[in-house]
């Protein structure tokens, strides 16, 4: 272990010595510096000027009481813990705590719209995600398969991932609607329904919709993982007895790791931020079934014109995002090291 | 214990609509305990052979026997073989002892004790024992080997195939793994067939070497039969670093015209010729058994030396006359530079002679049953059969 930490602290030395370097000659730029900056400069400029400008001009809306009409806008102070804070947008979005009124916001819209979108959203996150990893998973398996048409096949369960949401969300509209395609089929075993109407089956709805639209876009990345996991290993799983079933789950599984950490974060991602097939589906309704986060943060900002506890609903959603991105990136840290 | 018999194997590939044949009426006979080593290029059919006996390909044609038993439609699990993979071919997730023991889970019945039993005896016969609660991914190299060797040891198969095992290793690793695999090999008793490319392994481990190309079986033979008594032009350049030497010739009265010299022949190789009724050979001579000379004579000719290449113990000189090239090799105590013209003989009994049209062997060179010196005892004769 000395040698490492000798190793280490040259390492750290050097790296400081560099850094001081490069500091001392940032001035004195030569040709080669001059051109790798200019290189850097469009995506720099789009980057600022598109992201992470309005990302802080958000924040900065998040803590103001901001008046569309005359663009401007107030601190929104509040006073947490005796100290002064201008964060009276989030106090207000996250008031009443669910436990406050025994759990009323999670059951119910009427009390705190936040708390109520954000129960319909991580309903939709928990069968949304679990159901599109394993379905893309098995579709890929099955498509990796020698199999006849597997590239139209794969092209037919990839395409809804080209289609827009909204696209996705006027389709699904008409084939779920009351006379639409669906209820035709289950009108006779009298299961017609209506699906969009009904608070009790929006939801589920939406979270079909939502797989149908992410399960092709999770395939193409397993159908690529499938391709680096070597051959030998099924051989020797053959050799070993394994049934089918049993390479399933003793080499393709495991030795999709990586592809299961990067499709578990994309996914997470993906489905917080469901937005536009909610929206077009059933406009967040009927009494806020659909309601998911973002079509609150749009309702609260763009048709209430309240940016300020919008902005504060987006951050509160990014901190959110965040936890669970970190959280599954240590999660496969820890497997990476696996002594 | 049994033999294995592989007889008229032929497998076939389809590619593109084009049938392409990999192994070809091969017939080989494996017998029990034997270290049978198949090597050959690149594409030769030997891993294909491999696996047609794992049983991870199906053949097209012929009947392989393991034992008294016919098993080209048997499933490998039930082959009652073991196989050790290039990339050893661990299962990531598994531990040490989780990937030695899967196997036996899979394929038997036997009871967890006696499972746990087989595992710590291998692991203790390799000097694993401490890896076992390790994933293959805190591993060596090395050790990762090791880890597949003890997963097919447990079996306890009756035949061990082994796919270019030592590939992966560094050279130090490999010189060291390849007698271990030897000693493992004379302890555990089953016959072992053992793919690779490197003919230093083969002529090293093997009992008898079995050389490829282009799917058909060249030659099988003990590796020094192979060396001293290629049955054919291919395993005579195949066989033996740095390869043998070539240059065509065509025989007139007692003599192979060469492009620089008329090389005498003794009776028995004007006989070999006369017999074999070849119009023009080629003749072979290996790089270690050409001498450098002060004399002239009939069997001798001047070249330069276009590249030396100092390998320590010897020289390895290029030479080269008339758009002639050919290798020698030296004593490396001695000095030669670049640009020095020397005079090369071919004694008359270290040639070699292959028909041009068919490359069979018309004659090879004469093999010495003379022992050198220090030997105080013969009872100490090698298993090779050398």
């Amino acid at each position: 272990m000395a040698v490492d930490d000798k190793t280490d602290s040259v390492t750290v030395r050097q790296r400081i010595s560099r850094l001081s370097e490069s500091i001392t000659n940032f001035g004195h730029a030569d040709q080669n510096n001059l051109a790798g900056l200019l290189l850097l400069l469009p995506n720099f400029v789009v980057f600022s000027l598109f992201l992470l400008g309005p990302v802080l001009f958000a924040l900065f809306l998040s803590t103001q009481n901001w008046n569309v009409f005359t663009s401007s806008g107030e601190w929104a102070w509040t006073t947490l813990f005796g100290v002064r804070l201008p964060i009276q947008n989030y106090v207000e979005v996250l008031t009443p705590w669910p436990w406050e009124n025994n759990w009323a916001s999670l059951r119910s819209p009427s009390y705190n719209l936040w708390w109520f979108a954000l129960r319909n959203t991580i309903a939709y996150v928990i069968v949304v995600v679990p159901a599109q990893i394993v379905g893309a998973f098995f579709l890929a398996l099955a498509l990796d398969m020698r199999i006849r048409g597997k590239k139209p096949l794969r092209a037919a369960y990839f395409m809804p991932v080209m289609l827009t949401s909204a696209a996705s969300g006027v389709i699904w509209r008409w084939l779920l609607a009351n006379n639409g395609v669906v209820n035709e089929f289950l009108r006779p075993f009298g299961l017609a329904n209506a699906w969009a109407n009904d608070p009790g089956t929006a939801l589920g709805s939406l979270m079909l919709i939502g797989l149908w639209g992410g399960i092709g876009f999770n395939m193409i990345f397993y159908l690529a993982g499938l391709q680096s996991i070597p051959e030998e290993l099924y051989e020797a799983a053959r050799i070993d007895g394994a049934t089918g079933w049993q390479r399933i789950k003793e080499v393709t599984w495991p030795n999709l790791r990586n592809t299961h950490f990067f499709v578990i974060v994309l996914s997470i991602i993906g489905t917080f931020q469901v937005f536009g097939i909610a929206l077009v589906f059933a406009r967040g309704g009927p009494y806020h079934a659909t309601t998911t986060t973002v079509v609150l943060i749009y309702q609260t900002a763009f048709e209430n014109s309240n940016y300020g506890e919008g902005a504060a609903m987006a951050f509160i959603l990014f901190a959110i995002v965040f936890v669970f991105s970190y959280y599954q990136y240590q999660l496969n840290q820890q497997n990476e090291v696996s002594y | 214990m049994a033999d294995t018999t592989l007889t008229d194997v032929r497998k076939r590939f389809e590619s593109d609509g084009n049938d392409v044949v990999a192994v070809d009426d091969l017939s080989i006979e494996i017998k029990d305990g034997e270290f049978l080593v198949l090597v050959g290029p690149s594409g030769c059919g030997k891993s294909t052979t491999l696996r047609l006996i794992a049983g991870l390909e199906t053949i097209s044609d012929g009947e392989i026997k393991i034992g008294d038993t016919v098993v080209n439609d048997v499933k490998p699990k039930d082959r009652d073989i073991a196989m050790v993979f290039q990339n050893y071919a661990l299962y990531p997730q598994r531990t040490v002892r989780g990937n030695m023991s899967f196997g036996l889970k899979m394929s038997t019945d036997l009871p967890d004790e006696e499972i746990t039993e087989r595992v710590e005896d291998a692991a203790e016969m390799l000097s694993i024992t401490d890896l076992l609660d390790r994933r293959p991914k805190a591993l060596s190299g090395g050790q990762q080997q090791r880890v597949a060797l003890g997963r097919a040891i447990v079996r306890d198969p009756e035949i061990f195939l082994m796919d270019e095992p030592l590939s992966n290793l560094d050279a130090k690793l490999r010189t060291q793994m390849r007698t271990e695999l030897q000693e493992l090999h004379q302890q555990l008793g089953a016959a072992t067939v053992y793919v690779t490319h490197d003919q230093t392994e083969a002529m090293t481990m093997g009992d008898r070497i079995a050389v490829l190309n282009d799917g058909q079986l060249q030659q099988i033979g003990t590796p020094l039969e192979c060396y001293y008594e290629p049955a054919n032009q291919f395993v005579a350049g195949f066989i033996g670093s740095p390869s043998m030497n070539f240059i065509e010739g065509t025989p007139a009265d007692g003599e192979l015209q060469l492009d620089l010299i008329r090389y005498p022949l003794t009776d028995e190789q004007q006989s070999a010729i006369e017999s074999a009724a070849a119009s023009s050979v080629t003749v072979g001579i290996r790089p270690e058994d050409i001498e450098l000379t002060d004399e002239d004579g009939p069997r001798t000719m001047e070249m330069n030396v276009s590249v030396v290449e100092p390998m320590g113990s010897m020289n390895l000189l290029h030479l080269e006359q008339d758009g002639i090239e050919i290798t020698a090799s030296v004593t490396g105590e001695h000095i030669v530079d670049e640009g020095d013209r020397v005079r090369v003989r071919f004694p008359a009994d270290r040639i070699h002679a292959f028909d041009q049209q068919t490359g069979t062997a018309v004659f090879n060179r004469e093999r010495s049953d003379e022992r050198p010196p220090g030997i105080l005892s013969r009872e100490g004769v090698s298993s090779h059969g050398r």
